[in-house]
């Protein structure tokens, strides 16, 4: 009948602490429980025994067990006896007098704690023992073993530490320090108390508090980072949440490589990964054809890279040398301008406007199609050199555009399907040729792409000069 | 220090879903960790609206939708409209933003004069997500309302409202007089009123704007929807002054549309 509050140790418990526990512990309920089950048990005239007595004097003290735990007043009308009476105070404080000198097992102990919950709610012992003039620390130890002191109701505002406070009863001494998470490292944890500090306190306005986070998250993007996983750690969430909404600020409409700089990320997602085919359950025909583009373009970067890795050291002879054959070719028209192809590094540029410029060959859609995954294998190609600008912006854009299939370049071209991904094929398959066929003969090698080109495929190469 | 090892993935998640789809469609490619953190459920849940189950539920589109991975399932309602209110209503995302855009049908406008057939019919056409679109044969005086109540909407939003309509070649009644657009919201001073010709002649400024459907619209007006959205937004589309025939105008309904935001 009396075990229902078990408490931890008998020296651990702050009176604070311990009317906490006795409030998280004891309920109107179980107290009532005890006393049902009591009366079951036991004689009519034990219960009576139990029941508190008001003496003439304002007295409250439990008959039983010769009233040890007990408390006077000096009032004379019974009627003083209400919330928050001293006489409360008195008693509240024998009873944790009494826990700390082991009276745990007292029955009479148990009685008047029953008798003061029942009567008086536990909240009444919690205010009565912590309006005690002592103030209440918490001890916490960071990661790096330091131990500090804490105002309890600034350390409690972290539902962490207060769970270790009431459910475990640590904190209340040096030797029972809580141990803190080891992202609290004691300058976050300096700055987390500050916040704690702040906030705690009820009377202030949302004002006020909207002031004190905006210049509280006034730090470099490291300490924000460290700031957020501490309070997350410590389960502190309205912080989370705060310095989060801040990084978030930070990253938002930046390119990728800029975020890689400031978060010190490795790009070591590989070309290929980042034309992943995307999963789609509703087996939509539109993501079928992006997937199948995405495969192809997959297959040109590989070819590209065989190429890039080959002719690196002759890129500036290959240039001149190629811009005499087609000047040939083209009977002296001189320009060079779309003549570049898939060796330079602004090659997919050129390769657009190449494109574009030869739309009037090809269906509109066509067009749209190329130059969409173009844009796709420019990302990718690209990534690692995008800066911040215009241009990067309409190329993500545009390959924002390209992941998530447009109504429009996919919705009535069936019949263009047919005829498109052929060509193509066949485009890919002479660049795997080309590849293969590689050696140090170089020009004589491209000569004969160019002329074969000529014949077969004006959308590769514009080779006139009126193409563009 | 790199940002993966400091903070635990669900604060990355957090984070992310505080920018916005681009972005987190951007983050899909900074490194191997954010790949699969970009693209997790926690963090496109946090994208698609407050109430996407109800709505899916109660929409005609198969429940399998629900069972999609969120990201596929935003893009999704984004590409793909479904109807809802029992075929009454088109809803979609707004791509940038995860705000939801709905159109309401002709069906549940209240057009005057649109049971009777010798003045309007019902028509089906190929290019219209709905069953049905109103076409007008001879109306005298042109009267269509609509009404949505706000908590349909995307709180602290502001929408466009357009009236998206046909005119077939035979039409008349629509070249010279202006309608009356008025878009306002019930029980507050919040209103706008225009006067817009559907059909002008060649030479003058096309009002009207062709959508990449086909169809085209007008803008009725603009209105903002705060938080305490428990009221209706009306908006109407009104010709009843000179009393001359009309005919030929085909309505597919009014759609309203987040206004897009072009900083941040």
């Amino acid at each position: 009948m009396y075990m229902i509050l078990s408490l931890p140790g008998t020296d651990i418990l702050t009176p604070w602490a311990f009317s906490k526990h006795l409030e998280y512990t004891w309920t109107r309920a179980a107290i009532l429980t005890q006393f049902v089950q009591a009366g079951s048990e036991s004689s009519p005239c034990e219960l009576d025994q139990r029941t508190p007595l008001l003496s003439s004097h304002g007295s409250l003290c439990t008959q039983s067990f010769g009233g040890t735990y007990s408390g006077h007043s000096n009032a004379t009308s019974p009627k003083n006896m209400g919330h928050g009476d001293h006489v409360v105070d008195q008693v509240a404080r024998s009873l944790y007098v009494g826990y700390r000198n082991n009276a745990t097992m007292d029955p009479a102990w148990f009685a008047a704690v029953e008798t003061i919950c029942m009567l008086n709610g536990c909240a009444m012992i919690h205010e009565a023992l912590d309006t005690q003039i002592m103030k209440s620390y918490i001890w916490l130890q960071t990661v790096d073993g330091s131990i500090q002191q804490v105002e309890q109701e600034i350390a409690m505002f972290c539902p962490m530490i207060c769970h270790e406070v009431i459910q475990k009863g640590m904190g209340s001494s040096k030797n029972y320090a809580i141990s803190l998470p080891q992202q609290v490292n004691p300058a976050v944890l300096s700055l987390i108390l500050d916040y704690c500090r702040f906030h705690q306190v009820p009377g202030r306005s949302n004002k006020e508090r909207k002031s004190f986070d905006e210049k509280f998250i006034r730090m470099d993007t490291k300490r924000l980072c460290e700031l957020t996983s501490a309070a997350d750690s410590l389960q502190l969430k309205p912080l989370v949440d705060l310095t989060s909404r801040a990084l978030a600020r930070i990253i938002e409409g930046k390119a990728p490589e800029e975020i890689r700089e400031i978060f010190h990320l490795p790009d070591d997602l590989t070309e290929e990964e980042k034309l992943e085919p995307l999963k789609n359950a509703t087996d939509d025909p539109r993501i079928r054809l992006l997937n199948r583009l995405y495969a192809k373009k997959r297959k040109e970067l590989k070819e590209r890279e065989k190429l890039k890795n080959v002719e690196v050291d002759e890129e500036l002879v290959d240039d001149r040398s190629v811009d005499d054959l087609l000047s040939f070719i083209n009977g002296d028209d001189g320009d060079s301008k779309g003549i570049k192809t898939s060796k330079s590094k602004r090659k997919n540029r050129r390769r657009k406007d190449l494109l574009k410029s030869t739309s009037a060959h090809e269906a509109t859609k066509n067009h749209n199609k190329e130059s969409n995954g173009l844009n796709s294998v420019c990302r990718s190609a690209e990534v690692g050199q995008i800066l911040p600008g215009v241009d990067a912006t309409t190329n993500l854009q545009d390959v924002e555009d390209d992941i998530f299939p447009n109504k429009n370049e996919f919705d009535d071209g069936d019949i263009d399907d047919e005829i498109d991904p052929t060509l193509k094929e066949k485009i890919d398959r002479e660049v795997e040729d080309f590849a293969r066929r590689l050696n140090s003969d170089w020009p004589e090698r491209m000569q004969e792409i160019l002329s074969l080109g000529q014949e077969k495929k004006p959308v590769h190469l514009s080779l006139n000069g009126k193409g563009s | 220090m790199e940002i993966t090892k400091v903070l635990p993935d669900d604060c990355i998640s957090l984070i992310i879903s505080l920018t916005s789809p681009r972005d987190a469609c951007r983050m899909a490619l900074l490194s191997h960790a954010f790949n699969s953190i970009a693209d997790s459920n926690a963090v496109w849940q946090m994208f698609l609206p407050l109430d996407y189950i109800h709505i899916i539920s109660n929409s005609s589109s198969p429940p399998s939708l629900l069972s999609l991975p969120k990201k596929d399932l935003y893009f999704t309602l984004c590409y793909h409209p479904i109807l809802t209110h029992n075929g009454d209503m088109k809803f979609q995302l707004e791509k940038e933003n995860g705000k939801k855009w709905y159109m309401v049908g002709a069906r549940a406008l209240s057009i005057q004069w649109v049971d009777t057939p010798r003045h309007w019919t019902w028509i089906s056409l190929p290019d219209s997500r709905f069953c049905r679109v109103a076409k007008l044969k001879n109306v005298g005086r042109l009267e269509i309302k609509g009404k949505v109540k706000l908590n349909t909407l995307s709180s602290n939003t502001n929408y466009e409202a357009y009236f998206v309509f046909k005119l077939v070649r035979d039409r008349y009644g629509f070249r010279h007089t202006p309608m009356e657009l008025d878009v306002s919201i019930e029980g507050t001073a919040a209103r706008e009123v225009r006067s817009v010709i559907l059909d002008p002649p060649r030479n003058m400024p096309q009002q009207a704007k062709e959508r990449a459907d086909g169809w085209l619209e007008i803008e009725m007006g603009e209105f903002f929807n705060g938080f305490e959205n428990d009221r209706t937004v009306e908006f109407s589309l009104r010709e009843d002054h000179d009393d001359q025939p009309k005919r030929g105008l085909i309505v597919q309904g009014i759609e309203l549309r987040p206004k897009h935001k072009h900083n941040r």
